[in-house]
């Protein structure tokens, strides 16, 4: 079961061109850099371009074909855009009303939910601008799900907030993740949101979609090294950049605490991770290693201020600045790039292939 | 006051009022259309709407007068279809006080539309609402200031025509005498008292009207309409 997208969109210097089929559950990321037509695309799906020519399918029905072309207002689908766009008109109560009318929901019960689930029960009466930020978009979330559509789609529904604004929503998207049956397409150019939301990921750049595939795997796939999708400290988000990434993103499993040494451990592919600080509430995180303090050593037995020691396998080692090569490194399914001296290199007599653990500390991304 | 002056103030009155009713009519769709066209060449509609702004009401008077007399085309055409004719009747001065207040109505409510943008008309959509659905509620809820705007701005604006009432209406009492020409009247033979009771009526009905524009509009701007 899948949802198929292949749309075509001509502007005067733009060009949106994709062909994909989308898981038809989870939640999948759209990812990219501004201006990668990430918004055009999910604007088209929903019907909002009439200019996009093409095909989307869903499982219940045929959005667009050569044809024919569904309007926005007969397909069931929930949008929520990056300003929260409440009816000011409106309360709360009614701009929720809005939409159950037109779309009239089989099951009242399950609408109601939506307003649970994003906790907005008591702000009913109010206006929308005596709401905050953060509950303007949880209403603009509530709204769009209380129709329940056959589908979700969200448009960097978090980009207009501050950080705490985002702290405060990204708990209900949690929840919304875990609860929700119904595909999402989660529109976004922050890879903590994407690493923590999503399990499905489309890379998209320049109005094509680059990569697409699991969330897990994709973020250190080896088609990306180099590139600058995933590093967290690139300030121009656009800039291709050819050195090392400066921290490595990795989504992993929580497994326990250890409440004596305030010790959390998690697992991902590439084995077990220990983080230390707070008891971690979440399933799963997302996991930050920064690349320059990897350390690489032959033997693991050496005791270090490293808490995490971790068997991996050296792919190869390219010259990078005098005096410096870059080690690529496979870490379970993922793949991390690190700096060492040549020095260092020849004196443990490195070499492509080699079995070797690598040393470093993580800790918990803050989106 | 007496029963000359009355009957024009109640003329006055009616003129503004059916004038006001036909400018909404009107204007409404094409406001929406100047909101909402990416047609090249909306400009010189705009042009055209706004030109009573800056033209003199006797030259708009003029064109008018020689459109609907007796050998203007509408003049003819009227007569075709078995009417009077417009000149000198108070159908006439309907229709010159429609063309005289077209941009007081219709500027007022195209710059409402273009504030409310298409942002809450694309959340309505994809919440269910057909394009129809959408205009009656959310356009015009949201509109609100701006049709009241531009109907008391039509309302008072057509309140103190005069050109335009002179060139194609005259000056026939109950059918075309409004206030301002009776003020005009008075002035003429040198009755000053009666034409200051006009004055100060019509200015105070006009202050009272734009007050009440002003007044709601700021208190509708709480909710940022």
């Amino acid at each position: 079961m899948t949802i198929e997208v292949h749309l075509t969109l001509q502007r005067e210097n733009f060009t949106l061109q994709t062909s994909l089929s989308l898981p038809a559950s989870g939640v999948t990321a759209l990812y990219g850099p501004s201006g990668c037509g990430k918004t055009t695309l999910l604007r088209a799906i929903a019907g909002l371009e009439p200019a996009a020519q093409g095909i989307v399918k869903t499982n219940q029905a045929t959005w667009q074909d050569k044809q024919h072309f569904t309007p926005v207002h007969k397909r069931a689908i929930g949008y929520v855009f990056q300003e929260a766009s409440l009816f000011e008109h409106l309360t709360v109560y009614d701009n929720i009303a809005y939409g159950m009318k037109r779309r009239q929901p089989h099951n009242r019960v399950e609408s109601e939910f939506s307003l649970d689930l994003l906790g907005i029960r008591h702000l009913l009466d109010r206006h929308p601008e005596q709401l905050s930020g953060g509950e303007q978009q949880r209403v603009a979330i509530a709204r769009a799900l209380a129709t329940q559509p056959d589908m979700l789609l969200l448009d960097e529904p978090l980009a207009a907030l501050d950080n705490a604004r985002k702290q405060e929503i990204l708990p209900y998207l949690d929840k919304l993740q875990q609860k929700l049956s119904i595909p999402v397409l989660y529109v976004s150019h922050d890879p903590h949101e994407v690493c923590r939301l999503s399990q499905y990921l489309v890379i998209m750049d320049e109005g094509t979609v680059v990569e697409q595939g699991a969330t897990s795997s994709l973020m250190s796939a080896p088609s990306l090294s180099g590139s600058s999708l995933f590093t967290v400290s690139q300030p121009e988000e656009n800039q291709i950049s050819h050195l090392s990434r400066d921290k490595y993103i990795i989504k992993a499993r929580v497994d326990g605490f250890d409440a004596e040494s305030s010790l959390n451990s998690l697992s991902f592919s590439g084995g077990t991770l220990l983080i230390p600080g707070e008891e971690i509430t979440q399933p799963s995180v997302c996991v930050e290693i920064a690349a320059s303090n990897i350390h690489l050593t032959t033997q693991p037995g050496q005791v270090s201020s490293m808490l995490n020691t971790l068997p991996c396998s050296l792919i190869d080692l390219q010259p990078c600045s005098p005096g410096y090569l870059t080690v690529r490194l496979k870490l379970g399914d993922e793949i991390l790039n690190t700096r060492i001296s040549r020095k260092a290199a020849s004196t443990m007599a490195l070499r492509n292939g080699q079995r070797l653990f690598a040393q470093f500390s993580a800790e918990v991304a803050s989106s | 006051m007496d029963v000359n002056d009355f009957t024009a103030l109640m003329l006055t009155l009616k003129l503004a009022g059916i004038t006001t009713i036909i400018l909404l009519l009107i204007s409404t769709p094409l406001a929406w259309w100047l909101a909402t066209s990416q047609w090249r060449y909306r400009f010189l509609a705009e042009a055209v709407i706004a030109l009573p702004l800056v033209l003199p009401p006797t030259v708009i008077g003029f064109y008018l007068l020689a459109l609907m007399g007796p050998n203007g085309p509408i003049g003819e055409l009227v007569r075709w279809l078995g009417f009077r004719p417009l000149t000198f009747s108070f159908t006439g001065l309907v229709v010159g006080s429609v063309f005289y207040s077209l941009p007081f109505v219709v500027q007022p409510l195209q710059n409402s539309f273009v504030r409310i943008g298409k942002r809450p008309l694309e959340v309505a959509a994809t919440l269910g609402a057909s394009p129809k659905d959408q205009f009656f509620s959310i356009v015009l809820p949201l509109a609100r200031p701006g049709f009241l705007t531009a109907a008391v701005l039509g309302f008072a604006h057509t309140l103190g025509e005069f050109g335009v009432v002179l060139m194609i209406g005259g000056n026939i009492p109950g059918e075309t005498q409004v206030i301002s020409i009776a003020i005009y009247d008075h002035v003429e033979a040198l009755e000053y008292s009666q034409a200051h009771g006009l004055s100060a009526g019509l200015l105070l009905l006009s202050f009272i009207l734009l007050m009440i524009v002003y007044g709601l509009n700021r208190r509708f701007s709480v909710v940022r309409l």
